[in-house]
């Protein structure tokens, strides 16, 4: 994650007209915000362990896996806007 | 060969990722890259004894890899699709020969460690591995790493 944070921020410095005036920009760093937010979230439960038991699996892993498809489709697509 | 890869540009399927689905092909190329590595290094860092240790490697490589050669299909399938829009223009293109013979020699590492090393993993299953493993782990994260990057590199040079 910090490689990720260092070298996109490289990439936003080379081009910042670009990727900063790009709608698709802004739509994956929300999604890079919720995704954050849901990982601490899960690790505080996931600490605390008394409520662990009663989360949705199987709902939260998938909202996590589409969030993260998600960033990679907008990521891509910056390139085409 | 030349000949071959104007047809297969000149199909109608070629014509319509060149004109429509190119991003969204690339898309889903991405992600079944992001599943493939993801897998690929995980089994790779246990191989290396960095994780994992409290899992046999057996354990970690059977319920890994299957999603692995999911993910291979799907890059392949993908890749292929990508190929097909320009054809003349990959096949001619550096970057693009150098990702191929690194993914063939990627594969000559997998049949190494599968047929020779891995026979004699009862004696490290669930301990550190020997060198020859860990030699295998690393040279599977730097050839995957070079075939993403040269992937990569095709989009900057074609």
């Amino acid at each position: 994650m910090s490689l990720l944070l260092l070298t996109g921020s490289l990439l936003i410095v080379a081009e910042p007209y670009r990727t900063l005036n790009n709608l698709v920009f802004y739509v994956k760093m929300v999604l890079v915000i919720l995704a954050s937010l849901l990982t601490l979230r899960i690790a505080a439960l996931a600490r605390s362990r008394a409520e662990i038991v009663s989360l949705p699996r199987t709902t939260v892993a998938t909202l996590y896996m589409l969030i993260w498809c998600g960033i990679i489709i907008a990521g891509r697509l910056i390139a085409y806007r | 060969m030349f000949e071959f890869m104007q047809w297969l540009q000149g199909t109608a399927l070629a014509g319509a990722v060149a004109e429509v689905w190119f991003p969204r092909v690339e898309c889903l190329h991405v992600i079944a890259m992001a599943m493939l590595a993801g897998t690929i290094f995980i089994v790779d860092t246990r191989l290396l004894g960095l994780t994992s240790r409290e899992h046999s490697f057996r354990y970690l490589s059977e319920r890994l890899l299957p999603w692995t050669w999911a993910a291979f299909t799907v890059s392949v399938f993908t890749g292929s699709l990508m190929f097909m829009s320009n054809a003349t223009g990959y096949y001619g293109n550096s970057a693009f020969r150098l990702k191929m013979l690194l993914l063939v020699l990627a594969g000559l590492n997998m049949l190494y460690f599968q047929f020779v090393t891995f026979r004699g993993v009862a004696a490290w299953d669930h301990g550190h591995p020997p060198v020859r493993a860990r030699l295998a782990g690393l040279a599977s994260v730097g050839l995957w790493c070079t075939v993403i990057a040269s992937g990569r590199w095709i989009g900057f040079s074609l």
